[in-house]
This record gives structure tokens, sequence and C-alpha cells, in this order.
């Protein structure tokens, strides 16, 4: 069945997203932050990012060990930090590398591509 | 109502959850929602509405949905396995759907009225799909289960050596076959039109008790033709290997008298001059019965391969070399 060209569009907007998040995350991380905060600082920084989404990598991220959390109490409430573990820390060194290689390519493609002759 | 509205909400989120997490998810659920809407009253100024409430609470999702996002990937078969299954389950299926189709043609020919057999046949299809659906997906999800603790290496191990040499996918008679089949045919023909008049090559010691029944003689000549059919086509094939078309006429002459003899019934009969013919006639039954086994097989094995050897013929047909395209003339030069 055919898509349409908007639904090719969501469906590849989606695909380049996935990846960038956990380097979003891993990247914010660095610095502790509990779920609702964390959405917060991504969001003020431009990379909105719905809770269904979130807290499920939080837990995901957790569970591969490059995160570690605890409950707190802040404010009189419990809450649980995350912070990016020293696993976390290599692997976000590592995908840090690969983005920067990646973008430097396409921004070498995209400035230096020339209109084809016909 | 907003305790009540929560409370309803974590609740029907928690059975779906993972069990061990569940606890843990629930409380973090529940602090980020509560974060959510003490914010939006901060920016308010007062206290939240009934409806606003409730449409924080739903901005997180249905609950299935929710506790879906905090499963494992739920599949039974994998992107990596999942080639090998639908190219298993395709093959099964027709493989399963052939054999079944030659059973229920036979079935056909064999009942009084054949046009009443056609619509059981077809009904009988979901009936042969759905097992072979069932097993391979069975197969294939235990192995998806098995790869998480076992190193697959089948799907590395293969290397390009092994897949099939191009050009040798056409359909050919061998010449080992042709030789073959001329001398067993000369052979079976002679021995065809010795039968009438010496019963004895035919049913052997036996030939004191039950003789050939008529169907024999009725189909003595259409198979003594058959024979000779098959032993012009293997002459022919001797010369030129690739003229597969001959040999599929003759699969289907052959498949045509199988079926004539199988619909007959009475292969033995009694010999004329049998003394005591009550003693032996339940040993004529018991001949015919096995007959009618031996023949029915024979008809499924030559079924099958018939129709095997008209696939091959038709993939030969239809393959192509993928270095030319069809316009080039080095392609048109090597096909001549």
């Amino acid at each position: 069945m055919p898509h349409s060209i908007d639904d090719l569009f969501e469906n590849f907007r989606l695909e380049l997203r996935r990846g960038c998040l956990v380097l979003a995350v891993l990247a914010q991380l660095q610095t502790e932050h509990y779920g609702y905060t964390l959405r917060k600082a991504l969001s003020s920084q431009g990379l909105v990012i719905d809770e269904g989404t979130l807290y499920p990598l939080l837990r995901r991220l957790e569970s591969q060990g490059l995160l570690v959390s605890e409950w707190r109490e802040e404010d009189k409430r419990n809450k649980r930090f995350y912070r990016v573990s020293p696993e976390g820390e290599t692997i976000l060194a590592r995908l840090l590398d690969e983005w920067r290689g990646i973008n430097s390519s396409l921004d070498r493609m995209l400035n230096h591509s020339e209109p084809m002759e016909v | 109502m907003i305790l009540d509205l929560l409370q309803r909400y974590l609740q029907a989120v928690k059975p779906l959850l993972p069990r061990k997490a569940q606890d843990d998810i629930l409380r973090e659920l529940s602090e980020n929602i509560r974060c959510q809407m003490e914010e939006k009253e901060a920016d308010l100024g007062r206290p939240l509405t009934d409806a606003e409430q409730e449409e924080v609470i739903k901005q997180h999702g249905h609950p299935i949905v929710v506790a879906a996002r905090y499963r494992r990937p739920q599949y039974l078969i994998g992107p990596a396995v999942f080639p090998f299954y639908w190219l298993t389950l395709r093959i099964a299926a027709a493989g399963a759907l052939i054999v079944r189709f030659v059973v229920e043609v036979v079935m056909a020919l064999l009942s009084p009225d054949p046009t009443h057999a056609i619509l059981p046949a077809l009904l009988a299809v979901p009936s042969v799909l759905i097992p072979v659906f069932f097993w391979i997906t069975a197969a294939f999800a235990a192995l998806e289960i098995c790869s998480s603790f076992v190193s697959m290496n089948w799907k590395t191990s293969w290397s390009p050596r092994t897949l099939p040499v191009i050009g040798k996918r056409s359909f050919t008679v061998s010449r080992t076959e042709s030789v073959a089949q001329i001398i067993f045919g000369i052979v079976a023909a002679v021995w065809w039109q010795a039968v009438p008049n010496a019963p004895f090559l035919l049913l052997g010691p036996a030939a004191i008790i039950i003789a050939p029944g008529p169907v024999w003689t009725t189909l003595h000549w259409p198979i003594f033709l058959l024979v000779t059919a098959g032993v012009v086509q293997a002459c022919l094939n001797l010369i030129r290997p690739q003229w597969t078309q001959l040999r599929l006429a003759v699969q289907a002459a052959g498949l045509g008298i199988l079926c004539l003899v199988l619909r007959a019934g009475n292969w033995v009969v009694l010999a004329p001059d049998v003394h005591d013919p009550a003693r032996y006639i339940r040993v004529v039954e018991i001949v015919n019965q096995a007959l009618f086994y031996c023949f029915l097989i024979g008809l499924i094995v030559t079924a099958v391969r018939f129709v095997w050897d008209c696939i091959r013929q038709f993939r030969t047909v239809q393959s192509f070399n993928p270095f030319f395209s069809h316009g080039d003339p080095q392609q048109s030069k090597n096909g001549r």
C-alpha cells in the first residue's frame, strides 16, 4: 500500500529522533535529574519528549547499566533521581564521536554539493 | 476527585506492567502526574478543575499503551529470523497444498461423481494451511527464544560459493536418465506384449488362481503406446536434453492412464479354470485391496513429480541472467 508523503516523513522523523533521544538523555543526565525535571530540561533546550517515551527509555537505559537511580526525598516528596553511570559515560563519549562524524559528513555533503549537470 | 482519578488510572495500568517492576513504575508515574498537576496549579494560581485534572491524566495515554511501553519488545519472531521463517513458511505451505491437491484429485477421480468432491476439496484448504502455519511459526518462535541463549552462527556461516551457479537453473533431462529410460522402456514394451499370452509373466505362480482383470485388455494398447512414447522421448532427450516439454507430455499421459487404471477397481479376477472358487475369492479381494494402495501411492508420487517438473519448467522459462539486460546482444548470443 503506498504511503503518503506525510506518513513517510513521520516514519523517517521518528527513526531519526530515536537514536538522538538516547544521546540527549545520556548527555543531560551527566547532571542528576528526576523524570519530571529531566523532561523540562530537555524541553527547554528544544527537545520535546513525552512521558510515554521518556520513562520507559530511562528504565531501559538503567537496565542496560548506562544509568543509575535512587529514590530520595525532595520537597517532602519521594522522587527517583537518575544520573549517568561510568558505563554510560563511556557509551556517551563513543556515541558523541559517532554523532559528530555523521554530522560533519552530512555538513560536507550538503555544503559542498553542487547542482547536478543535466 | 484527583486522588480517585489518579488511583483508578494507576490501578488500570498496574496489572499490565512487568510484575517485578510494577510498584516502582507506578510510584514514578504517580509522582510525575502529581508534579505536572502542581506546576499547572502554580501557573494558573488556583486549584485545577476536575476537567483539567482529567486532561493531565489523559495526556499520559491509555493504560494499555502506557504499560506496553515498559515491556520488552513483544514479538514471536524477530527481524533477524523473520526472512528465514517467511521463506520456510511459503515453501511448506506450497508443498502441503500440492500434496493435498493431488490427493483430492485422486479421490475425486475415484468417487462416483467427481463434481461433488470439488467443494470438500476447497474447504480442506484451511485445514491444510492452518497446521502448517502453526507448526512452522511455533518452531521459529522456539528458535527465536533459543537465539537469546545460543549463538546462531548459521545466519552468518553461509558463503557466496554455496549459492546456485548462474545458468545451472535450466531444467534438462540427464543423459543417464535417458539411457536408463530407453533400456527399461524397451524391456517393458517387450514384456508387456508378451503378458496376454503368458499371464505368469505378470502374476507369477499366482496365475494358476488369479487372472488379469478386464481393465488390462482395455488398456493394453494405450499402455504399450505410452511405454513406446517414453522410449521415443528418451531417445530425443539423449540428443536434446533441454526438450523437457516432451517428458512433461509423457508424464501427463501416464497420469491419465494411471487414473483410469485406479478407477477400474478389479485389477485381478479369479482364473477361469480354478477349482473351488469360493476358497480363493478372499485372496482376490486381498490382492485387489493391496493393488489399490500400490496404485494410489504410485499415482500420488507420479503426480507430485509431475507438478514439481512443471514448476522447474516454469522457473526455467522465467529465469534470467541479472548481469545482462534482455536487449543485450551478449545475452542474445549466449542464449542461442
